[in-house]
């Protein structure tokens, strides 16, 4: 009937206590990469040939700046501007009355400095052609699922942020809501640039280059805003640099018996920062508003993205240590990344730990239960005007009316 | 926030019934006067009615308006995006309404649409509707936990538009004496706040 809360109490408990144990391991293996951040990533000709050589199953960061501190500098122009988009859909429903989907995408545009002000909208689009309903994603023709509906929403944020980004008539930085990073499509990143130009998956990529062109030619730094980050690229690049190989090959590790796997084994050398991730060290690392380094994302996918690869580097944004990701025209940029960092520091203070441009966009972009509701009723109103026939699932009419 | 449209436009009607109306202010913190005399024109002729109520609140019911500790003129340049997340909405009771050059202070036949302006009454519209001390009678009738309230505001705003008319007031003062002569401290009440 409902989630039995008595029966999962038991559960916590042992979670709980489990924490405990593997917490005091965590602490000694986070200040191990502490110390080898200090001593061995000082080092740059080493850690340039090391990791430029390593061959690895996790993903690498490479160096882009040099190692030390980048403290916040106040950069702030007498007035300023921060745009966001955020999505979100009605995703198609077999239970419901037609094969549509509905993508809403929020925006706001926040004024700061001289001239405060704000603009805050959102604007809905419904998808119901045969070609949306059954698109070309990754060169197949597959039903819009939410993979899909989640691109064509990708899309039309990062559309909508291009063009707020061409508009703006002052400083301005262009947030996004996460990643940079089109994971989802990391299989087969050549194939992706070569997908045909309708194919969904390409054009949330091309919807992506598009901003950044954008923003690059506008002088406005796109900034993927990434909330308590998991990533360990950075730790993975030390890995590389405890373990005594060279070059590494993680496929003849030396430390793994033959039969086995690397991933069975946790006494490896490079174990000895097993499961810390970037965060928790930059936790150590960073003081308030400083941010790391930038480092170069290996993440395959950004073969497909040509001159627009993705850097990225750490926050400490008060509440949380942020992952802030920047195309390379930003990251090449002092001046450009300089406001980004500024930027992304201040909206993180203004909303209380998260910066408020993201936490409005997605307001206004939320589509509620009583709105997915409201959605549905005004299509079959309009289907039966029109004499279309309608059908609602067994399954719906018992959700809206149960026997009790 | 939307910009008044130039004819005095102070709000939009939202909810729309027999006896009230609720609309929602074009300014946020810019509602009429409570007590003072506004109308809704459409077509058909005008509702009239006498702003019973206001309310400042988060624009979305999910989402309360939270403390920042600061002064506005500070928290306009931190937080620029509060003031489009925040409404006025006033409370509208109506007391008459105008068919052509007639006027009528009794309830109209139909309410006022949703999505009409509403705007304040002309000083000529208020005497008008003030002549006869009709709306007294009306406001009182609505039982409203803060009537007293209501009715004394309404006496003194149409003194206003009159050009501060003592006669009117002792007038309409007389007027609640009457309308109360069963209770003498509720009609006192009344009457001392019109000083």
């Amino acid at each position: 009937m409902t989630l039995k809360l008595d029966q999962v109490y038991g559960q916590v408990a042992a979670m709980s206590a489990a924490l405990a144990t593997s917490r005091d391991e965590l602490v000694n293996r986070v200040e191990r990469a502490v110390t080898e951040w200090g001593s061995d990533w000082a080092d740059e000709d080493r850690v340039r040939g090391k990791v430029e050589a390593a061959k690895t199953s996790w993903l690498l960061a490479r160096p882009l700046e040099q190692p030390g501190s980048y403290p916040l500098s106040d950069v702030a122009p007498p007035s300023w501007r921060v745009l966001a988009t955020d999505g979100s859909q009605i995703e198609v429903s077999r239970h419901e009355i037609a094969s549509c989907f509905l993508v809403n995408v929020g925006e706001v545009v926040l004024d700061y400095g001289d001239e405060p002000g704000a603009r805050l909208s959102s604007a809905p689009s419904l998808y119901f052609e045969p070609e949306d309903i059954y698109p070309i994603y990754g060169d197949e023709e597959r039903a819009a699922d939410g993979a899909i509906v989640g691109a064509v929403r990708d899309t039309q944020e990062f559309h909508r942020l291009a063009e707020l980004a061409r508009a703006a008539d002052r400083p301005a930085a262009a947030l996004v809501d996460g990643t940079l990073i089109l994971w989802r499509d990391e299989t087969n990143p050549r194939g992706l640039a070569n997908l045909a130009p309708d194919d969904v998956k390409r054009r949330r990529l091309d919807a992506m280059l598009e901003l950044f062109e954008a923003g690059e030619q506008a002088g406005v730094p796109v900034v993927g805003y990434v909330s308590s980050p998991g990533g360990s690229d950075v730790v993975n690049s030390l890995k590389v640099l405890i373990c005594p190989e060279h070059p590494v090959d993680c496929d003849r590790c030396p430390f793994t018996p033959k039969d086995m796997r690397p991933s069975a084994v946790t006494d490896k050398p490079c174990d000895a920062v097993l499961r810390v991730t970037d965060a928790t060290m930059f936790r150590r690392l960073l003081k308030a508003g400083e941010r790391s380094p930038l480092f170069w994302s290996g993440a395959p996918v950004l073969e497909a993205y040509g001159r627009h690869r993705v850097a990225f580097c750490y926050l400490d944004a008060g509440e949380e240590i942020a992952r802030l990701e920047v195309p390379a025209y930003v990251a090449t940029s002092p001046e450009l990344m300089s406001f980004a960092h500024w930027a992304a520091v201040d909206q993180a203070r203004r909303g209380r730990g998260y910066p408020v441009a993201l936490a409005e966009a997605h307001e206004q972009a939320i589509v509620r239960w009583a709105d997915r509701e409201a959605f549905f009723r005004l299509v079959a109103q309009r289907f039966v005007r029109e004499g279309h026939r309608v059908v609602l699932s067994a399954k719906q009419l018992r959700k809206r009316g149960a026997l009790v | 926030m939307s910009e008044p449209n130039g004819n005095g436009m102070i709000g939009e009607v939202i909810q729309a019934s027999t006896t009230r109306f609720r609309a929602i202010a074009t300014r946020v913190f810019e509602p009429p006067r409570f007590g003072s005399f506004v109308k809704v024109s459409a077509t058909g002729g005008q509702t009239y009615g006498v702003v019973a109520g206001v309310e400042t609140a988060s624009f979305d019911s999910a989402r309360r308006a939270m403390a920042f500790g600061m002064p506005w003129e500070q928290l306009l340049r931190e937080q620029p995006q509060l003031i489009e997340l925040i409404q006025t909405e006033f409370e509208i009771v109506v007391i008459g309404y105008g068919e052509g050059d007639l006027l009528h202070h009794y309830l109209p036949p139909h309410p006022p649409r949703l999505h009409d302006f509403v705007s304040a009454c002309t000083p000529t519209e208020v005497a008008a509707l003030t002549d006869s001390l009709e709306f007294v009678g009306t406001l009182a009738s609505m039982r409203e936990p803060s009537m007293h309230e209501l009715v004394s505001a309404a006496i003194r705003e149409a003194s206003l538009a009159r050009g501060r008319d003592d006669g009117f007031v002792s007038e309409a003062a007389r007027a609640v004496a009457e309308l109360f002569k069963d209770d003498y401290d509720l009609a006192m009440s009344i009457v001392r706040r019109l000083e």
